[in-house]
């Protein structure tokens, strides 16, 4: 995921304008795009989190105490 | 602001001295009272203070020793900004990060790291990042910076993002996959490495290295790309979890980082010694009776050329707050994994070359304190040392007994004669015009600066201990 990142960030326009000038400028927009993307993995992990536990409950029958413990 | 804090020093009472590197936050500052260091909270780090105490973040981070403890002092302040004097614990010694070794600057970076993290669950942010800020007390990093927190505002990015990468992320990596030595380049700038500077220094192959592709090589790109633009507000928005995954991804890349040795390298190396084992032993011993025989137990130890720290625990291991400093980073490193290992809480390994040790830096001369400065140590220990100094440095004996009899009350010296095996392989490679290089003159110039209370033959070689007392530092 974080080369996706990585060759996102070679793409990206750069085409911000208006308001002030900050020669910090450039940090905040790196994070911002770092932050944003890793921040977008993060959530995708937690709903797919969400979506294996609904899937785990409802095949509950099938599932060994292990695969509970794994999932701990 | 320097003004600032240079009008308030004169402001105050005589006995209240501002720190020369207490002057860029506006939150408050520190000064020192009697021998006593406080910090003055200003009115307006009130909120952020109450917020620090009552959201539990101080308990939290005190607790874990992340975080220096500190108490609240009753007094009026005298001062309409001040809102609060506390006393924050000692800290034995302040050390720099230009004298750590790698591990240190590692520690310190995921010490930081994890202290933001705890932070954003109580509802507060690091508003700096500094290096500068860690301090090693009792064995482990801690922030020394009371004020360094500030209310996280939701969506808001980290304001000390990019003083992190430069104090941490950069040099880590120069000293990875460049050179150890690199991280000497925090003697220049002392805001940290510049990435720009730090992006081309690196091999090329770290563009493959995602994390330090994305946190220094685009980041510097960005900088420059950005440097003379405007950019829009309303763009800022850093959610939550995009600042958790900010934090994890540094975190990441903080780990991957090693100072690429072999376990085998580690294991092999050694002090290396050409005397037998008996007089190794004796001169442990004479060493322990000289530090007892003292009036006064020693505060603070420095033990100059301490290697990886061998005989700087005889001092630590009495609880004595010692600094094991050495030229070797390699020794460093090695005493300072050992002391993590064992837990050890008296003993500081730091890099220092003593033929050209830290100096006063920063604004005004003031913000970083040279070694002098941060003196004088109660003892200082000078093993297997002057050899070195003297023939493979040309320092005439009697500078180095001038200004040792600066830097410490105590001195336990060592004197090798020249047909000793390790002064010859020095003087190997060179011509001998060290005419001056022997006992009786070494006594005579050590005798202008110190009181000569004892000296005593390792049996088993030809070497000689000495403690002295300097006429210059009185009690």
């Amino acid at each position: 995921m974080q080369f996706f990142i990585a060759c996102a960030l070679l793409l990206l326009p750069f085409s911000f304008a208006n308001a002030y000038l900050d020669p910090g400028s450039g940090s905040f927009i790196i994070q911002l795009i770092i932050g944003a993307m890793l921040g977008s993995l993060i959530a995708v992990k937690t709903y797919f989190k969400k979506i294996k536990s609904s899937f785990l409950k409802l095949f509950g029958k099938q599932s060994t105490d292990k695969d509970k413990d794994d999932e701990e | 602001m320097a003004n600032k804090a240079q009008t308030k020093t004169k402001m105050m009472k005589n006995d209240h001295i501002i720190l020369g590197s207490s002057f860029r936050d506006p939150s408050g500052f520190m000064f020192r009272e009697k021998n006593t260091l406080y910090r003055q909270i200003n009115r307006s780090y009130k909120e952020n203070y109450s917020l620090l105490k009552n959201s539990g973040l101080y308990d939290e981070l005190t607790e874990n020793g992340l975080l220096i403890e500190h108490i609240e002092i009753e007094t009026s302040c005298g001062d309409s900004e001040c809102y609060k004097h506390i006393k924050p614990a000692a800290v034995p010694f302040i050390s720099y990060p230009y004298e750590w070794t790698f591990s240190q600057l590692k520690d310190a970076a995921l010490a930081t790291l994890e202290i933001q993290k705890i932070a954003m669950k109580h509802g507060m942010t690091l508003k700096d990042a500094s290096a500068f800020n860690i301090q090693f007390i009792e064995g482990k990093p801690l922030l020394i910076d009371t004020l360094s927190f500030e209310k996280y505002e939701k969506k808001k990015p980290w304001v000390a993002y990019r003083q992190f990468c430069q104090h941490f992320l950069a040099p880590l990596a120069l000293m990875s996959c460049k050179d150890i030595r690199l991280i000497q380049l925090f003697r220049v700038f002392i805001d940290g490495i510049p990435l720009d500077l730090a992006s081309s220094l690196l091999p090329k192959s770290t563009y493959a290295n995602i994390s330090l592709f994305m946190h220094i090589h685009a980041h510097a790109k960005t900088q420059k790309r950005f440097a003379s633009k405007q950019i829009n507000r309303r763009t800022s928005h850093l959610s939550e979890h995009a600042m958790q995954g900010l934090i994890s991804s540094l975190i990441n890349a903080i780990k991957k980082l090693h100072w690429k040795k072999t376990n085998t390298e580690w294991d092999k190396y050694y002090s290396f010694t050409n005397y037998s084992d008996s007089a190794f032993k004796k001169k442990k011993k004479i060493i322990e009776e000289f530090i007892d025989v003292l009036p006064k137990t020693p505060a603070l130890v420095w033990d100059l050329g301490g290697n990886t720290g061998l005989f700087s625990r005889i001092a630590s291991n009495k609880e004595i707050n010692t600094i094991s400093f050495d030229i070797d980073y390699l020794a460093v490193e090695k005493n300072y994994r050992e002391m993590r290992e064992k837990k050890e809480k008296h003993i500081l390994p730091l890099f220092l070359d003593l033929t050209n040790p830290s100096t006063n830096l920063g604004w005004a001369h003031q913000e970083r304190e040279s070694l002098e400065k941060r003196g004088p140590a109660d003892l200082i220990m000078a093993l297997a040392l002057i050899h070195h100094l003297s023939i493979s440095n040309n320092v005439p004996i009697g500078m180095i007994a001038s200004y040792f009899s600066l830097l410490c009350k105590y001195l336990i010296v060592e004197f090798i004669p020249k047909d000793d095996s390790n002064v010859q392989k020095l003087l190997s490679t060179r011509k001998d015009i060290f005419i001056k290089y022997n006992q009786k003159n070494f006594e005579k110039s050590f005798n202008e600066y110190f009181d000569i209370t004892s000296s005593q033959n390792i049996e088993g070689s030809k070497r000689v201990l000495y403690l002295m007392i300097s006429r210059h530092i009185h009690e």
